[in-house]
């Protein structure tokens, strides 16, 4: 019985949030164009750094010569794991600017219900993005993408999800904390854009950035994704292995780190309390 | 069991967001109120605007939680039994912008009845009956960015009665409201309690609405409960003391904090000039009252002996309108 309500408000979270993406529906034809000039421009940067598509220093550190194809899988996994981020920051954010968030906490919908409904519709909206994305981008841009590598992938997907949803919860948390998130929610995203290793391989960043870069979930997902679409699971263990370890930690630290801003919240009335 | 029992319950607010080396001033919006809500009575807290209303509805509804002191509705403690307070109350809070605008009067029904845990098999008769209700079943799939004050706020109470609430919090309800609108309003909240038995918890600043409406009042200011009373019994506390009114033109209304009479600006006509006084002044002090009020440089319009309601109540106890 519980489940089933919660699982009921639950849908009706993600319907209300589909719904209202809907009434703005020029955001759907500016996220699809996203993917295209992403895409575009590392061609662009690919061929403007090496002068061709294919590189051999690229083929030396991740074991793809193909730019296009390394920046393809990069932008997935960093556009699906954006979805998470995104979902938990902005469903604060958005239901706050417009004065909504103080009904929503004052029902009796858990709050990971309210934040995981309106995360649905982004996964939604990702999965169809994709479904746009790769059969185009193979088509215009001549991308190799193995869809059995690509399916091999997903699991490792998963995984990383785990941490990127705690990271969310996190950043969740911290919103619900500060007097104006805007900036926050900026420089976040715009760090973690920089160091998901989407664009270039992390190896390549000065030694602090890529202990930043791995201590947060995208690059070791993208790292993990790509080394299990090209070589299989076996020779990606190692990335595997980090990847469990820092999803769980970061899990569990987003729980806790959600379950105390909550409360401060409660205690110091902060937004909508 | 009392529908809701209020002991000692306060709460503190930081000036500044608490942060490592920072040094927080803390400031008491609510100050050790107690009070209990009978079963099916219609219950105000009535107080100017920063007195604490607002911050005791949040604190009841599990919104916020009390530096201090207890309280339970329907028997559960607030800070232990949040969730199931939350499934048998609901809510209807201050501001127009609490509903979904992009969305219509059906969704936002539907998307707050999903949330409140309504079953499935009653939500579609729920919804229709509730829209029927407060007269906007006709509009039920139009944009609430669309609806008037008048209407955003009926479409409130409609979500605020989605899970047959025992309980219904209602902050300043009728606020902002036209004439119209805001009689429908506190038309609706009596039937709610009258016919439908519910147990209504209302704030306002509207001396009329709270003695129109409410079984028993409590009068709050600066996070103090000052009286609390049936609207009968708040009014013999200023029983053969006479209310006078006295209109006056011209009258610089920073003076009247030096006279030594409690004495409240009741009207203001910014067009003619002219100011509205009301409190309690004895017939020998009347004269020293229009002789002081002359030398300040106004102009005494009227003078009127008026029979004492809970405005008087409140310019007594506060010595504010």
């Amino acid at each position: 019985m519980v489940v089933t309500e919660e699982l009921r408000a639950l849908y009706g979270v993600a319907v209300k949030s589909w719904r209202i993406f809907l009434s703005y529906r020029l955001w759907m034809i500016s996220d699809i164009m996203l993917g295209f000039f992403f895409v575009g421009q590392a061609l662009l940067i690919g061929i403007g750094l090496t002068g061709q598509r294919n590189s051999p220093s690229l083929q030396r550190i991740t074991g793809y010569s193909d730019y296009l194809t390394f920046a393809v899988l990069g932008f997935m996994v960093l556009g699906f794991g954006l979805t998470f981020l995104s979902g938990f920051v902005w469903s604060v954010v958005d239901e706050l600017y417009a004065g909504t968030l103080e009904y929503s906490f004052a029902s009796p919908m858990r709050r990971i219900t309210f934040f995981l409904g309106n995360v649905l519709v982004r996964i939604l909206l990702s999965f169809l993005y994709m479904a746009v994305y790769v059969p185009l981008f193979i088509l215009i841009f001549g991308v190799h993408i193995n869809p059995l590598g690509f399916l091999r992938g997903l699991p490792v997907l998963l995984i990383g999800t785990v941490g990127m949803i705690g990271l969310g919860m996190t950043a969740a948390g911290i919103v619900l904390y500060l007097k104006d998130p805007g900036p926050f929610i900026n420089i976040l995203e715009m760090l973690v854009f920089a160091l998901s290793g989407a664009m270039y391989p992390v190896s390549i960043l000065p030694k602090p950035l890529q202990l930043l870069a791995n201590a947060m979930p995208y690059a070791p997902t993208s790292e993990a994704v790509r080394k299990v679409v090209a070589f299989g699971y076996s020779n990606a263990l190692g990335e595997i292995g980090y990847l469990i370890l820092i999803s769980l930690v970061y899990s569990i630290s987003g729980y806790l780190a959600y379950r105390w801003s909550e409360r401060q919240a409660r205690i110091l009335g902060l937004k909508s309390y | 069991m009392k529908a809701i029992e209020v002991r000692e319950l306060r709460k503190s607010y930081p000036k500044k967001i608490p942060l490592p080396f920072r040094k927080v001033q803390w400031v008491e919006a609510v100050r050790g109120i107690s009070f209990e809500v009978r079963r099916g009575e219609l219950f105000g807290l009535l107080g100017p605007n920063g007195a604490g209303k607002t911050t005791t509805i949040k604190m009841l509804t599990t919104l916020l939680e009390p530096s201090g002191g207890t309280a339970a509705v329907l028997g559960h403690d607030i800070r232990r039994d949040a969730r199931e307070i939350r499934k048998r109350i609901n809510l209807v809070a201050e501001g127009e912008r609490t509903l979904y605008w992009r969305l219509s009067a059906y969704e936002n029904l539907k998307y707050f009845a999903r949330i409140y845990y309504v079953p499935k098999s009653e939500e579609k008769e729920r919804i229709e009956g509730l829209l029927k209700l407060v007269g906007l079943w006709e509009r039920r799939d139009d944009l609430i960015m669309n609806y008037s004050r008048g209407m955003k706020q009926r479409l409130a109470i409609a979500k605020a009665l989605i899970n047959d609430p025992e309980v219904l919090f209602l902050d300043e309800p009728t606020l902002g409201l036209d004439v119209q609108s805001a009689l429908f309003v506190r038309e609706f909240i009596r039937k709610l309690v009258d016919e439908q038995k519910k147990t209504v918890l209302l704030t306002t600043h509207y001396l009329g609405e709270a003695e129109e409406l409410c079984d028993r009042i409590a009068i709050i200011d600066h996070g103090r409960i000052i009286a609390l009373d049936t609207p009968e019994g708040l009014k013999r506390l200023v029983k053969g003391e006479d209310a006078v009114e006295i209109k006056v033109r011209d009258f610089p209304a920073e003076k009247l904090e030096k006279f030594p009479w409690k004495l409240a600006v009741v009207k203001e006509n910014t067009e003619r000039g002219t100011v509205t006084l009301r409190g309690q002044v004895d017939e020998d002090d009347l004269p020293k009252v229009v002789e002081l009020l002359v030398k300040s440089g106004s102009r005494i319009l009227s003078v009127e002996q008026k029979e004492p309601t809970l405005e008087d109540v409140f310019i007594k106890l506060t010595g504010r309108d």
